[in-house]
């Protein structure tokens, strides 16, 4: 770069040609402004933010009068003004007013630079840029591809988790009334150990018993009610006797008699029930005592064949023989009252629902989860890694889990915000914080790790590229004008 | 940076405490206390003696027959008794009288002059290490023929008149030996008043004794690691004392006043003196004589319209003790090898003080434009994608910066010289599009060179052998520093040095650009886990010295390198610019530097200000301190304090260590960010007064940051005042705020001057302390009255962008004369074509409504053609302050007569384009 020999004060005078001449131009105004320039009644001019009004001659005169900066958009005299930059073939811009005549070339027509020559570049830029925007689109173009196709595939595994999700299901819905069965059973099972331990059978005879003591204490009513009447009646009989009545009384004396003599025969009959029933209780009692004694022997016999049993079990679940979750059910059917096993066999299906439960929510946010742009493909991204050597470590960025530099975890997953995923609480740092990473993803055609940054201490950038961030947002279309058109303002 | 994180870490592993904040250095032990040092302490020893000991005596006798005296300079010999020795010991000595009114004292043990002492066949010199020879003051030291005179000669004493007025005497008593300077028929400096002089005499090493073992005259055990000292005792020591003055300043450099304290003394809290060893120190104590990175032996004294100095030039560890009493101060050197030579300037005034002494060190280099404006730094920007994002995000949040700094980390695992290639790919795009904005980038380039046979550097630096050699004098220094095992360049060979230049150039640095400049660091030198984090003293350097010798010019000897090394790269047509971090007399020629690892912490912010000041006054003015401090995480308010402050330090660098947080000067966010970027403005908008003061001082050797007492010698009240200073000759008086929780300040006023406050022109008037608004962001700026003050208004992106610019004039006039006058120098900002005239040097004056221009260019002539090419250059605005006139006329003296004109003047008291252009 070099001085130009007429700098400054020739750059001015031409910047500002009278308002007479048919075709004005004002330096650092583009042409769609230019009327914006021009002078009132009495031959002034009023800044375009305020009220101020000027001559002129003040317009790009080199000393700055609006306090918006707009009289002077072809110098740097304002601090708030702006600079157009017509960049003819290229694309047109503005630039801060402190880039005009500060020998440095911003616009590539060189209209900034009054003091120093500056290449026209806009051709070669605008050459570039094209170059550019079509390698951009290319990109983004094979970038969406791919990213459609993960799409799919994505679709397809979100297809068999909603499958999965549904047999999940229907085996919670099973495996909840199996649950309920066995929770019945261990409850009975329980009440009856809660009375003592004893059999079904005591239990019933005991019943029996009582029926049969409240039938003899009846019984025994009777009887004292049947003796104070006989008493009674031999009184009367006595009586008549020696009475008048003969005839009357007699016959109910005989028919008392006769009623005497049946009851007498009951009463035999009674006493014989009375007494069979007496032995045959002291008998069952007998029984349900040592039945009682028997009933610990089974109950330990049980157990030690339970525990054969499981260890067999095992064995052949270990040796692939049996599913873990058959031989339970089948011994259940089997030994039903025997309450050790219906509860471990209970505690295993909670524990099995439990599981299927977690899988079921777990899929049930999978499907559901909303990942900003990125949900049509979570399924696929989930656990993909990509790696890459920088500098002494190698980092591994997992999509939606953790991010690792050799192998210190630098965070996990928390959120994502477009095409920017947080990863945080990894390994504390010694003097720091905990280690985070932001991983910035862009377009690209493949996963891929542009560049890691520890922009302070133990807090990471990472820039990637990944077909995941390609969106049809990001064709851009050209601002170059075709032709002799003037190009947009920008 | 500094020394190593290890040790950071140590601390915290061993003191298990988080110690920001704390003024308690952890590493105190580290370093030596005089007690610690045993040439200190025999020095001290001897001090002590002189006082207590009613019965003691110099060890020196005068020959009175050796005296002579011829071609300025004048000659004898001192005679020393050693108990058991029938002879005496020799000692010749110089007392030399220089053109520029400065007087030289040397002296020597003849013997080892002569070379006739054995060390036991160690593989060193025999001499005593001369740092004039060495430093190249030769050159530049002139001897008086022509007005020394004898004026009086008897049995008592000797008096040589001096000076171009005749108005210096020295008078060399005989008995006791004592010299006294006098100015205008009065003592001013007395060399050995108290009888310390000392020159520890050879002594071969077969006859030390049990007593020379407590006086650790032999080898010596610091921290476990020992010094083998071949030479035995060989220190030297003089008392120097001023009388009549109460204050002395300089020695830097040291984290204490600026008028220096007694040492010695429980009132000031300074036990040991003040100490000169360049060393790796961080979190360093404040208000302490402790060494720090640098080293300038210069001495200034300053009395009421008087000042006197002295430059004792030493570059081994050297110790000064102070002492005062009612009316005077004494001072107490002593240095543990090399010859004694001392200079002692008379003034009168601080310029002629200066003036003498940078004469003889040299004048502190004309920076190139852009190294004055604020510069980026961090450990570390860590990629070229990190550099860009923090160039771009300068543009858009609407900040000017000048150069973006990369600490250790760009390298190759910290092999100088090349860039990491997974980060650093492309360093020349990257300076490309720094420099598209007008910016710079500067690289830390360290003198320990990793120890890696496939590193081309040190593979050349071994096949060259240009490395230090440890105490065999064979085998190389090998230590640990940042790249792990190294060797050190040896700088006192002068074909290293010429090595270590060369590789700047650009085919030998690749990647490196013009716009690339260097930051060389930890050449104290430091050393990890070596005595006081340095290298050991009996290491040996090319030509048989001992570190001990030239350990305070190792790190001046490397930037010394350096700087030829670009000078050559850039075929002597731009400016170099280098920051050292170790300094001796004369590295101003070369560098910039800066204070080293401070803490974030009001502490060191407030210490901050006194260090640089001092290290102005004693030579090493382009200096600042790391905004807002190295260690830690500044809160908002220190922050912008510091910013406020950083805008005033010479040398303005944010930088921060490695594990604080990212802290770029918009981060803090609003209000913070507009403060700091109102503040970068105020830094940019001076520019054209920063630039004439670099000037001033280039030329004269005056400070750039003045302390009250150079701008007002008579005021006795301001000469220990060191939390305020002046702007060179600009009549800006600068009061930062210092401590937290303030809205406003008390400036202290010398004078009965109207001042106007830099933000609202308000008037302030008389002697004594005025009451100003200090918000955080606002830092009280007074113009003084009667100065014109130039800026430039347009904040550009970078300080070179400036150069074409017009001008402003504030012109703040006198509350007594109504009249103000201001000086303006610019040149290209780059090259050396200054030196041969091509630069623009004005004078404005303002009087009773006349604004008067005048050409102050010496030459014209030489000055043509660049005038031409700045044709463009001119004042856009005049503001008139404490100035009622409507009109006033410009008076612009050039070559070809005066040109005169009227301009208006409006209602704000503003001269809009007064058509008014420099050339």
């Amino acid at each position: 770069m070099h001085l130009k020999s007429c700098f400054f004060l020739a750059s001015l005078v031409s910047s500002l040609i009278p308002f007479t001449n048919a075709k004005l131009s004002i330096r650092g105004i583009s042409e769609n402004e230019l009327h914006l320039y021009k002078p009132n009644a009495e031959g002034r001019w009023k800044c375009l933010g305020s009220d101020i009004t000027i001559n002129l001659e003040q317009i790009n005169d080199d000393y700055c009068d609006c306090p918006d900066g707009s009289d002077e958009p072809g110098t740097s005299a304002c601090s708030n003004g702006k600079f157009f930059c017509k960049n003819d073939g290229y694309i047109s811009k503005y630039i801060p007013s402190n880039r005009v005549d500060d020998t440095k070339c911003d616009c590539c027509d060189g209209s900034d630079e009054s003091l120093v020559k500056c290449e026209n570049t806009c051709k070669e830029e605008a050459e570039n840029y094209k170059r550019s925007l079509e390698k951009h689109n290319q990109l983004v173009s094979d970038g969406l591809k791919i990213r459609d196709d993960w799409v799919a595939q994505s679709a397809e595994l979100k297809k068999e988790a909603k499958k999965k999700y549904d047999s999940v299901t229907w085996k919670i819905t099973e495996l909840e009334k199996t649950k309920q069965n066995l929770e019945n059973t261990v409850k009975a099972l329980k009440e009856s150990a809660d009375s003592d331990s004893r059999s079904i059978l005591s239990n019933d005879l005991e019943e029996i018993k009582v029926d049969l003591y409240d039938l003899l204490d009846e019984r025994n009513e009777y009887n004292e009610r049947l003796n104070a009447l006989e008493n009674l009646l031999d009184e009367i009989t006595l009586q008549y006797e020696t009475d008048n009545f003969e005839a009357t009384l007699k016959e109910a004396i005989d028919s008392w008699e006769d009623i005497r003599s049946q009851n007498v025969k009951k009463k035999v009959a009674s006493e014989k029930i009375h007494n069979d029933l007496k032995s045959s209780i002291a008998h069952l009692a007998r029984i349900a005592k040592e039945e009682a004694t028997y009933f610990g022997f089974f109950k330990k016999i049980e157990k030690d064949l339970t525990d054969v049993y499981w260890n067999v079990k095992r064995s052949l679940i270990d040796f692939g023989i049996l599913s873990p979750s058959i031989p339970a059910t089948s011994l259940k059917n089997t030994g039903g009252f025997y309450l050790e096993n219906v509860q471990s066999d209970l505690d295993e299906a909670e524990v099995e629902l439990e599981e299927l439960q977690k899988e079921q929510t777990a899929l049930l946010e999978e499907l559901q989860e909303h990942h900003n742009g990125w949900d049509n493909l979570y399924r696929f991204l989930k656990g993909m890694t990509t790696e890459r050597k920088v500098g002494d470590y190698i980092y591994k960025v997992v999509f939606f889990g953790n991010v690792l530099q050799n192998s210190v975890d630098l965070g996990n997953f928390v959120e994502q915000n477009g095409n920017t995923l947080k990863y945080s609480n990894g390994q504390s740092c010694w003097n720091g914080p905990d280690r985070s990473a932001r991983v910035f993803v862009e377009c690209g055609i493949e996963n891929e790790i542009v560049s890691v940054l520890e922009a302070q201490k133990c807090e990471y950038s990472i820039k990637m590229k990944s077909p995941a961030a390609c969106s049809a947002s990001q064709f851009q279309t050209s601002l170059l004008k075709n032709g002799n058109d003037d190009p947009d303002e920008l | 940076m500094n020394l190593v994180r290890f040790r950071w870490i140590l601390q915290w592993v061993i003191l298990g405490l988080f110690v920001i904040g704390s003024s308690e250095a952890a590493f105190r032990h580290v370093f030596r206390t005089s007690a610690q040092d045993g040439f200190a302490k025999r020095n001290r020893q001897l001090a002590s003696a002189q006082k207590y000991d009613p019965n003691y005596k110099g060890q020196f006798q005068l020959d009175t027959s050796s005296i002579t005296f011829s071609d300025g300079i004048l000659s004898g010999i001192l005679q020393k008794q050693v108990p058991g020795n029938m002879e005496e010991i020799l000692f010749p000595f110089t007392i030399s009288f220089l053109k520029d009114g400065s007087t030289r004292f040397q002296l020597d043990e003849k013997r080892r002059l002569e070379g006739n002492v054995d060390y036991d066949g160690a593989k060193i010199r025999k001499d005593r290490f001369d740092v004039a020879q060495y430093h190249d003051l030769g050159s530049r030291i002139h001897i008086d023929t022509e007005h020394p005179e004898v004026t009086t000669h008897n049995k008592k004493l000797l008096k040589v008149d001096y000076g171009n007025n005749q108005q210096f005497s020295m008078v060399l008593h005989f008995q006791p030996f004592m010299i006294e300077f006098l100015r205008d028929g009065n003592v001013e400096v007395v060399l050995n008043q108290r009888q310390l002089l000392n020159m520890e005499h050879y002594r071969p090493r077969s006859e030390r004794s049990q007593k020379d073992e407590s006086l650790g005259m032999w080898e010596e055990k610091f921290d476990n690691i020992l010094d083998s000292k071949p030479r035995g005792p060989e220190s030297l020591g003089l008392d120097i004392s001023f009388i009549g003055y109460k204050h002395v300043y300089g020695v830097p450099e040291h984290t204490s006043s600026l008028s220096l304290k007694e040492t010695n003394n429980s009132e000031t809290g300074y036990t040991d003196p003040y100490r000169l060893y360049n060393v790796d120190i961080f979190e360093y104590e404040v208000d302490s004589p402790m060494s720090q990175y640098g080293a300038i032996p210069f001495m200034q004294a300053h009395k009421v319209n008087s000042d006197v100095g002295i430059f004792w030039s030493n570059a081994a560890a050297t110790w000064i003790d102070i002492e005062k009493d009612a009316s005077s101060t004494s001072t107490h050197w002593y240095s543990e090898s090399g010859k004694m030579d001392v200079f002692i300037y008379l003034g009168p005034t601080a310029l002629d003080v200066y003036e003498a002494y940078s004469g003889l060190t040299g004048r502190t280099q004309l920076p190139p434009l852009f190294s004055i404006g604020y510069h980026q730094c961090r450990w570390n920007y860590f990629s070229e994608e990190d550099v860009q994002t923090v160039d771009n995000t300068f543009n858009e949040v609407d900040m000017p910066y000048d150069a973006i700094w990369l600490d250790i980390d760009y390298t190759s695992g910290r092999r100088y010289f090349t860039w990491d290639e997974a980060t650093f790919p492309h360093p020349q795009e990257t300076l490309k599009k720094l420099d598209s904005n007008g910016r710079k980038m500067v690289v830390i380039l360290d003198p320990h060179i990793k120890n890696d046979p496939n590193y081309f550097v040190s593979k050349d630096l071994l096949e060259n052998d240009f490395t230090v050699k440890d105490s065999s004098g064979v085998d190389n220094y090998n230590a640990e520093c940042w790249p792990g095992d190294s060797i050190w360049v040896d700088f006192f060979n002068m074909e290293g040095q010429q090595w270590w230049g060369d590789l700047y150039s650009y085919d030998r640095f690749k990647g490196s650009d013009k716009n690339l400049f260097i930051w060389n660091d930890m050449n104290e030198p430091s050393v990890f886990k070596g005595p006081e984090t340095s290298m050991h003293r009996d290491a040996i350097h090319h030509g048989g010295w001992e570190h001990r010798d030239v350990h305070n010019i190792y790190g001046h000897e490397c930037i010394n390198s350096t700087y030829k090394g670009l000078i050559k790269r850039d075929h002597g047509e731009l400016r170099p610019f280098i920051l050292t971090r170790s300094f001796f007399a004369g590295t101003n020629t070369l560098a910039a530097s800066w204070i080293g690892d401070t803490l974030s912490t009001w502490e060191h912010f407030r210490g901050s200000l006194a260090t640089v000041l001092t290290n102005g006054v004693a030579g090493m003015p382009f200096s600042g301190a790391d905004v807002a401090g190295f260690f830690g995480n500044p809160d908002p308010e220190l922050f912008v304090r510091w910013y406020e402050l950083g805008i005033f330090y010479p040398f303005f660098r944010a930088h921060a260590h490695i594990d604080t947080k990212r802290r770029e000067p918009w981060l803090y966010g609003e209000p913070y960010t507009s403060m700091v970027r109102n503040l970068l403005g105020i830094r940019y908008r001076l520019l054209p007064t920063w630039y004439t003061t670099f000037r001033t001082t280039h030329m004269t050797g005056l400070p750039i940051l003045r302390p009250q007492f150079l701008v007002h010698p008579a005021d006795e009240l301001g000469f220990d005042i060191d939390d305020q200073f002046y702007l060179g000759d600009s009549g800006l008086l600068v009061k930062p705020v210092l401590e937290p929780g303030v809205s406003e300040t008390a400036v202290y006023i010398a004078d009965d001057e109207t001042y106007y406050d830099f933000y609202d022109f308000d008037e302030m008037k008389g002697k004594g302390k005025h009451v100003v608004p200090a918000s955080l962001g606002r830092i009280p700026i007074l113009l003084r009255g009667g100065n014109i003050l130039i800026t430039r208004e347009r904040i550009r992106r970078a300080s070179e962008l400036t150069i074409n610019d017009p001008y402003t004039l504030y012109i703040a006039v006198s509350g007594k004369t109504g009249s103000a006058s201001g000086e303006l120098y610019m040149d290209d900002g780059t090259s050396f074509e200054y030196e041969k005239g091509a630069y623009i040097s004005r004078k404005f004056t303002f009087n009773d409504g006349v604004l008067d221009v005048f050409d102050t260019h010496p030459h014209p002539q030489s000055g043509v053609r660049y005038a031409e090419s700045m044709k463009h250059l001119k004042v856009e605005r005049i503001k008139l302050i404490g100035d009622n006139h409507q009109k006033i006329k410009i008076h612009k003296h050039g070559m070809s007569g005066v040109k005169s004109w009227d301009v208006k003047v409006n209602t704000d008291g503003v001269v809009q384009k007064p058509n008014l252009y420099l050339v």
